[in-house]
């Protein structure tokens, strides 16, 4: 599924320096949920992420997703929230009332999972996995944490190419997969066998060529891949950083609220 | 027990074809190779005889039954499958257990299946090691446990992709006496490979496949003779070919046998000298 996300495309996020796009994500997040107010997060919805998803032509994919991941959640938290509250109903309905601080709570938490959710969609739509790893990398992040994510992302795939292959072979043996629930575990073991096993030796084998190509090696590393990035792009992710903090410094010291 | 192709088609999901319109028919008792450069289609192909892939158009019938309608596990019975990465089936504790799974799958009696697995194991040379765990052993032993498990399934049809990759020479020998022993008892064998020594001195016909189709198909004599077909293909011809020629042979020879045999008539007489005369 991780594989799935990002698309290739051309657009002006597209060509953004990852550590741009994860930039813009994390402010939207920290702002959102900085401040108490409906407007906020709403407007960035509106303002931000929204226009970024048309400008970079994945708008339709994004509303897809938001649905798919966020609709029960907020369906859930209106009904849970807007109808068990402490205060006075807003409207009554026999046994149950709407409660207006209920429904408010229920809004802003929606809006603030909406930005979340959102910024973070914009994200790996836009950006291509391996090159938000080699930014970060770029900008001074451990190459072991690049690796630890991109070979997650990576395994993933394989390990379902591999179970796949695995049982093709041992039906070829005339294993049935299909008999029952005993049936089934009982299949399990000459399906999880070689799965476990092969992931095990390929560890220690990808221990060993990773080190023959100095994985370990101490020194600053330089990139294979140089990933585009512009004074404008330094200018904008030192703003955002600024607008970050400030956020959070106002927020803590109830400037905003 | 014969294998039937007919103007088979398949489509992976991510829309490569993989094969555009093969028509093959495998005789019961043949020993058949396909050949062709990586991609040409050839596991692809093989992997239809036993129903593991389903023709996205055209039929593939084994004995006369087409193996859409079959699982694979029904199929196990007619066709047994060596892959290519012994890795992908060796689960078992021991080399014994892991050879008898397929019999005990196949519901075999007890006496039949020790009698099989005893075979097997002689057969692969791995008797010696029938108790030892196969993750102990080589990398070459593991692929030969791989078809002493499918041996001893004792189907009438055999089919072996890359049976001889990563063995050694005494490796790459007990796979030829394995399908000497096949042929001997009647059984249909495919075999995929890449290496054409072997193929020329263990197959009698060969199959040559190019971007999905057949591009030829005839005795192993002739078609490593066909320097276009060769070529097509992207396949070297059998290294005994390559000498032959370049020793300017009118008639290249194919095997090592054929080689010394033919030597041996220039010996004994200038009147069967390859080039007449």
């Amino acid at each position: 599924m991780t594989q799935d996300f990002y698309r290739p495309g051309t657009s002006l996020i597209h060509r953004w320096n990852p550590v741009t796009t994860l930039s813009l994500s994390l402010t939207l997040v920290v702002t959102a949920f900085a401040s108490q107010a409906l407007w906020l997060p709403a407007a960035l919805l509106v303002f931000v992420v929204f226009p970024a998803a048309l400008v970079s032509g994945v708008f339709r994919r994004l509303l897809a997703w938001l649905a798919r991941f966020l609709l029960p959640v907020i369906l859930l938290l209106f009904v849970i929230q807007g109808l068990y509250h402490q205060d006075g109903p807003l409207l009554d309905l026999g046994p149950v009332g709407v409660h207006l601080d209920g429904v408010l709570f229920a809004t802003r938490t929606a809006l603030r999972l909406l930005v979340l959710t959102g910024a973070f969609l914009l994200l790996l739509f836009t950006t291509h996995p391996g090159e938000l790893m080699t930014a970060l990398v770029a900008h001074g992040m451990p190459p072991k944490i690049s690796y630890l994510v991109s070979a997650t992302m990576q395994i993933v795939p394989a390990f379902r190419q591999r179970a796949h292959s695995i049982l093709d072979a041992q039906r070829a043996r005339g294993l049935r997969t299909a008999a029952g629930p005993i049936g089934r575990v009982r299949a399990l073991v000459p399906l999880v066998g070689p799965l476990v096993l092969g992931a095990l030796s390929e560890v220690d084998e990808r221990a060993v060529a990773m080190e023959a190509r100095a994985f370990g090696a101490t020194t600053r590393r330089t990139s294979y891949t140089v990933i585009a990035d512009s004074a404008a792009q330094r200018v904008s992710r030192w703003s955002m950083l600024v607008i970050t903090i400030a956020v959070i410094v106002l927020s803590a010291t109830g400037v905003i609220r | 027990m014969s294998i039937r192709v007919e103007g088979l088609h398949f489509g992976y999901p991510d829309g490569v074809t993989a094969l555009c319109g093969v028509d093959l028919v495998v005789e019961s008792g043949e020993r058949i190779a396909i050949i062709g450069e990586n991609g040409a289609g050839k596991t692809t192909l093989v992997r239809h005889f036993n129903g593991i892939m389903k023709p996205t158009s055209g039929r593939v019938l084994v004995n006369g039954v087409d193996t859409a309608t079959r699982e694979v596990s029904q199929l196990a019975r007619e066709v047994g499958y060596v892959f290519q990465n012994p890795h992908e089936q060796l689960f078992a504790r021991t080399v014994r257990a892991e050879v008898e799974f397929g019999p005990r799958n196949l519901g075999y009696p007890a006496g039949r299946r020790r009698r099989l697995v005893d075979w097997a194991l002689e057969a692969t040379r791995l008797t010696a090691h029938s108790d030892a765990h196969p993750y102990e052993l080589s990398l070459a032993e593991r692929k030969r446990v791989a078809i002493a498990s499918v041996l001893a399934m004792d189907t009438p049809i055999v089919v072996l992709d890359e049976p001889t990759t990563g063995q050694d020479c005494a490796g790459v020998n007990d796979v030829g006496s394995i399908l000497a022993q096949l042929r001997d008892s009647g059984r249909t064998v495919v075999g995929v490979t890449h290496d054409m020594d072997f193929c020329a001195e263990n197959f009698d016909r060969v199959v040559v496949m190019a971007r999905g189709r057949i591009v030829a198909d005839g005795p192993t004599a002739e078609i490593f003779r066909d320097d276009a077909v060769l070529a097509e293909a992207a396949v070297e011809a059998p290294s005994m070919t390559r000498l032959t020629r370049r020793l300017g042979w009118n008639r290249s020879a194919i095997t090592v046998e054929e080689l010394v045999s033919r030597l041996d008539h220039r010996e004994r007489g200038p009147s069967d000298h390859p080039h007449g005369q």
